[in-house]
């Protein structure tokens, strides 16, 4: 089955539109959590991703307490990234929510630390974030959000964040992102053999269009899309009707069957 | 088609396609319901190009020089249309264009440090700066005699520009975009590649500039920069005005990431007043005060402009484009509201007085003090 | 009802607290098995590897305590993830014995990318096998559970319900038998399939609830 993932951008409280990795500040978390009735919405999602985009000086207490407070308000899974530089970092989002962690840059600067991570919670807890940019007619493996390049072969890289714990793979086209044209599938092709890994595709999501498109390529595992505009409101329920009726191979879950449960066991104390 | 319908005599309608609203001047439905935007967007898609290539270097062919000197003008906010435009005429046509900006009113910083980097990207720039007190008082009558709270400016751009041309003897000045055919209005100029100034009074100007003049009381010294040069109107001399929206399929969110890669155009770090975008009319405090009279007049403000280009360049769906208008669209510029009454020598009544003056009242309610729409885009 | 939610320190236990308060069912969280005696229900979840959870259930002394509940005081433990994996003999994954209390061997998954299984499995999938009774009471047919995981169980003898999963081969998703109940699935975080498997667990055993489902 395939699967379609919510990342929603954070920067010191208050999250982002990324167009090509530069940002725009859209709304605070009450705004989010006005815009998108997340325990409604999430019946569209198979996960939701919070990452951390901060350039500055990250405030990671206050990073943790929106991963939480986002992951309260619903049962789905999330991940949880951007910026984790500590063992003591990573259990913090651990216990305050998330299910997965995100590692982009550290895979880079401190490959030790995956490696921790990955054989304390397991690689199944462990997505590697991988951004890609197309410089000339090659392509680029760049951490630090765009600003450094780690290299230029993405099949060598994807290989060294496998060896360091990576259980996910997650491709992001720093290209396409926010630009509503769409993924970039090609990404994927780049590889010469399909990695064993689950891979997920990043970047360019306008509308459920584009996620259809790049469902139907045989190596894209799932789609996910951080464009904080364009699915306001309950646009995710839609797009998964769509995906469905297009005969895609998605999970599907009926309506009201949460709220039917609240405090269905609490008569019986 | 959707329609709502308010009093009697008004019927509103918006677009199938994107979310154009019926109030537009000179736009018009197709049987579908799509507007002549959309529609020519659709066309844009299987015109010839090629075609309009070749037009176009037959243009530049004709002004092109070979001894060094400037060969064409391009007017340029620091934005990015007029980066995109200057740096494809040098970059990809081998043009010496001289760009020209001339100076708004209430500049933006961020307006500022993206007008610099586009000249510090490696080209020649002549800034024009009208009297300003000249030009306050054009904005204030434009602001009270039509609702056009940066008229004076509105003329300068075209006029103040005409006057370097024909002052440098530079015949070829290249606009951005027709919006007229580009966003829906009238086509006149959608298989005309040059225009001249009476189309510039009559469009751009809406009628209004004798009248603004007139009403404005400036002697000629304090106009000069709001007059046209006679030359244009001569067709002897052989000055030539064009969109470049003609030569090629304009789209503004190219030219935003071309002007970002190559003249160093940076955004906002939120969105602009009364919209979801960062990138656009970054240069002038006075734009969401433009834009704000726009909406009020005819109930659509900048989100909706925005959500239209972004459905047309099929990067949003029309449902999505819903939401987004209904979030941002037609929000009152709060933040420089202090800014404008400084500027114009006003008190908040006086200004809101001209608001009251230029809102339609079939479309808007006053609840609390603040114009409220009957409508909400279906 | 109170229901303890065994915490070995590997797992992000607040969804599955979370998902409980959801239900309105009385638990709390333990690291000890002293909170173990008064439980009528346990949950032992579980993430990550298998020689570090059966370490911290070794330390913590938590093995014969967990055995009481089951087979002494013959109560209802559900085992999550590699909380379930944990309750059977062995895992390729590590080298320590796993609790016992059933019989079977946890192996890796293998990757069959043609056929679209990867490894880790981590998605939604759907789980077949179930009658409209026991965990699966209420649920649709063949409904969809989150998992992550990279072993897994290839079959399991004994009476009793058992659900499957078809990676590139089958292996065993959730089953009861007798008191131990396993979901290989993370029922905190599928959707309200996975809280009503939860509240399926819970009211075996008598509890009488009024409910809107």
């Amino acid at each position: 089955m395939r699967r379609l993932i919510f990342a929603v951008l954070h920067d010191r409280g208050r999250f982002q539109l990324s167009r090509t990795f530069r940002l725009q500040g859209i709304g605070d978390l009450r705004w989010l959590l006005r815009q998108y009735d997340l325990q409604q919405v999430s019946r569209g999602l198979d996960e939701l991703m919070v990452l951390d985009v901060t350039r500055g000086a990250r405030d990671h207490a206050a990073f943790v307490d929106v991963v939480g407070r986002i992951a309260s308000e619903c049962f789905i899974p999330v991940t949880a990234g951007g910026g984790i530089t500590s063992m003591a970092e990573a259990h913090a989002l651990l216990r305050g929510g998330a299910d997965k962690l995100l590692l982009n840059t550290a895979f880079d600067s401190d490959p030790t630390l995956c490696d921790a991570l990955a054989a304390q919670f397991g690689r199944q807890c462990i997505v590697a974030g991988i951004d890609v940019r197309r410089q000339g007619g090659a392509h680029e493996v760049v951490v630090a959000q765009g600003a450094r390049v780690v290299s230029n072969d993405l099949s060598a890289w994807v290989s060294h964040v496998q060896a360091h714990g990576a259980g996910e793979l997650l491709f992001q086209s720093i290209d396409h992102d926010g630009t509503g044209m769409g993924l970039d599938t090609a990404l994927l092709d780049l590889l010469p053999a399909a990695p064993t890994a689950p891979c997920l595709l990043m970047g360019g999501v306008g509308h459920v269009g584009h996620v259809l498109e790049a469902l139907r390529h045989p190596r894209v595992d799932g789609v996910a899309t951080a464009n904080l505009l364009n699915f306001i409101g309950d646009a995710f329920l839609d797009a998964r009707k769509e995906i469905a009726a297009a005969g895609i191979d998605v999970a599907q879950w009926g309506e009201g069957d949460a709220q039917a449960l609240r405090n269905c066991l609490g008569a019986a104390a | 088609m959707t329609t709502v319908q308010t009093t009697p005599s008004l019927d509103l309608r918006w677009c199938t396609n994107c979310v154009a609203m019926s109030t537009r001047p000179r736009l018009s439905f197709d049987a579908r319901g799509w507007c002549n935007a959309c529609r020519w967007a659709e066309h844009k898609r299987t015109l010839n190009w090629d075609a309009r290539l070749v037009e176009l270097e037959s243009l530049l062919a004709r002004h092109r020089r070979t001894d060094g000197r400037f060969d064409c003008i391009v007017p340029v906010s620091g934005g990015k249309d007029g980066s995109y435009v200057a740096h494809s005429l040098r970059s990809r046509f081998g043009m010496n264009p001289l760009a020209v900006t001339v100076t708004p009113a209430l500049p933006l910083p961020l307006g500022d440090a993206n007008l610099r980097a586009f000249i510090d990207s490696g080209f020649d720039h002549i800034a024009v700066n009208a009297d300003p007190n000249a030009m306050r008082t054009l904005n204030r009558a434009g602001f009270v005699e039509m609702g056009f709270p940066y008229y004076g400016w509105l003329i300068a751009i075209q006029s103040a520009v005409l006057r370097v041309a024909t002052g440098m003897g530079i015949n070829l000045v290249f606009y951005g975009e027709d919006g007229e055919v580009e966003y829906g209005g009238s086509t006149e100029t959608a298989r005309s590649a040059v225009y001249d100034v009476r189309y510039m009074k009559r469009i751009y100007l809406e009628g209004g500039y004798d009248k603004v003049l007139e009403a404005s009381g400036l002697p000629e010294s304090r106009l000069q920069f709001f007059r046209f040069p006679p030359q244009a109107d001569d067709p002897s001399h052989g000055l030539q005005i064009a969109h470049w929206s003609y030569f090629e399929n304009w789209d503004p969110y190219r030219n935003y990431l071309v002007a970002r890669e190559h003249c160093g155009l940076r955004e906002a770090g939120e969105a602009n007043a009364g919209t979801f975008t960062n990138f656009a009319q970054n240069d002038q405090a006075l734009y969401a005060l433009h834009a704000y009279l726009m909406y009020l007049k005819f109930g659509f403000g900048r989100a909706t402009q925005d959500a239209c280009i972004e459905v047309r360049r099929g990067a949003m769906t029309r449902a999505q484009a819903v939401n987004l208008v209904r979030l941002y669209d037609g929000q009152y510029p709060d933040e420089f509201v202090p800014l404008y009454l400084e500027y114009y020598g006003m008190d908040a009544a006086a200004f809101d007085a001209v608001l009251d003056r230029w809102v339609n009242r079939a479309l808007f309610d006053k609840v609390d003090g603040r114009w409220t729409p009957r409508h909400v885009v279906a | 009802m109170h229901v303890v939610v065994l915490d070995l320190g590997t797992s992000n236990v607040r969804s599955l607290t979370a998902a409980l308060t959801w239900l309105g069912a009385p638990h709390s969280v333990a690291t000890d098995a002293s909170a173990l005696e008064s439980a009528t229900h346990v949950l032992l979840p579980g993430v990550g590897a298998w020689d570090a959870a059966i370490t911290r259930i070794t330390e913590a002394q938590l093995r014969d305590p967990i055995m009481a509940h089951v087979r002494t005081r013959g109560r209802p433990l559900l085992g999550i993830c590699l909380g379930m994996q944990l309750l059977f003999e062995a895992s390729d994954e590590g080298t320590l014995p796993g609790l016992g209390l059933l019989p079977g061997r946890f192996r890796q998954l293998v990757p069959d990318i043609a056929r679209g299984h990867a490894v880790p499995h981590a998605r939604f999938s759907r789980v077949t096998g179930s009658a409209d009774t026991g965990l699966f009471a209420g649920l649709a047919a063949d409904p969809c559970f989150y998992f992550t995981h990279s072993f897994a169980l290839p079959q399991l003898a004994g009476d009793g319900e058992t659900m499957w999963c078809q990676h590139s081969q089958p292996f065993v998703a959730a089953f009861t038998r007798g008191r131990l109940s396993g979901a290989q699935f993370h029922p905190e975080k599928s959707q309200g399939a996975g809280l009503r498997l939860l509240a399926n667990f819970l009211r075996r055993d008598g509890a009488v609830v009024a409910c809107a489902a």
